[in-house]
């Protein structure tokens, strides 16, 4: 009787725990989707690692600061970037998979542009009082972009990096050319 | 001939050795043994065990040196993978912004 009741009582602990770390898998079809590419990023850091990349981030620089205090409130980035020499060579189901792992209530779709065959998507995890999450699916003629942020990630300063350490920022002409996107500023699909 | 086989044989005959001759031998062997072996004294233990202690925190703090030196290629790999992420995914925000306020202009 006694073990019944542990077993219950340790069901309740983890079940929840399981629920609400919830890992996201890149789909093995995006995954060989690089081997197509000119240029591909393949980012994958989990808990541990943004830990000890938080480490090695110097408080005294001011980026720095600005990342560690961003880093130290995430779980995990994962990061897949395409840049393909022809059109076609993946489609916007590709991304399906990824759009299944962004059900409500814990995930809402705060926008989604589509334009000339480019589709963006925006989905936030709604936390308690601030974004627990962040899913950026831009799938462009000749480029693929998936960004995963999980945790608790402040878009305006997240939106300050852009461009910062040394990387170039994508030209804002590409993004903005073509006509007027269709904003859908809804809650969950 | 005759006579130098018989000085021959006389010479290579089997004789029994003297009452005691083994037990002397083996005696003999062992204290001259003894003597020969170190006898370690309190100076040379004391030197072996520094000898031992050095050597195992020189193995210590080799693999230690090995462990941080890793470490330290991890972080600053992952810290590369942060900002590279973090600055697509800024750089990204920014695009899908500028492409969105563009489109409420129209």
């Amino acid at each position: 009787m006694k073990m019944i009741t542990a077993f219950g009582v340790a069901c309740i602990l983890i079940v929840p725990a399981f629920a609400s770390a919830q890992t996201f898998t890149i789909p093995e079809r995006v995954e060989r989707l690089a081997a197509k590419a000119r240029d591909s990023v393949n980012i994958t850091l989990d808990g541990p690692l943004l830990q000890l990349a938080g480490q090695f981030l110097n408080s005294g620089k001011g980026d720095e600061r600005a990342v560690k205090e961003l880093v130290s409130k995430l779980k995990g980035i994962h990061v897949r970037t395409f840049e393909f020499d022809r059109e076609g060579e993946y489609s916007d189901s590709d991304l399906d998979a990824i759009r299944e792992q962004l059900k409500s209530p814990a995930w809402s779709r705060v926008l989604e542009a589509r334009e000339s065959g480019e589709h963006t998507q925006i989905f936030v995890k709604v936390g308690k009082s601030e974004v627990g999450g962040l899913v950026m699916l831009s799938a462009e003629r000749k480029e693929l972009s998936i960004i995963i942020i999980d945790g608790a990630i402040d878009l305006k300063q997240l939106s300050t990096l852009g461009g910062n350490f040394g990387i170039p920022s994508i030209p804002a002409a590409s993004a903005t050319s073509g006509g007027a996107a269709r904003v859908a500023k809804d809650a969950a699909e | 001939m005759k006579a130098l086989d018989e000085e021959l044989r006389g010479a290579l005959r089997r004789l029994q050795p003297p009452e005691g001759f083994a037990d002397r031998v083996r005696q003999r062997v062992e204290s001259e043994g003894r003597f020969a072996r170190h006898q370690p004294t309190r100076a040379t233990g004391a030197m072996r065990w520094a000898l031992a202690a050095t050597l195992v925190v020189a193995a210590g703090g080799g693999l230690w040196y090995r462990a941080e030196e890793q470490r330290r290629l991890q972080g600053e790999e992952a810290k590369r993978q942060v900002l590279l992420s973090l600055s697509i995914a800024g750089t990204k925000l920014k695009a899908i912004e500028m492409k969105v306020n563009h489109g409420e202009e129209r």
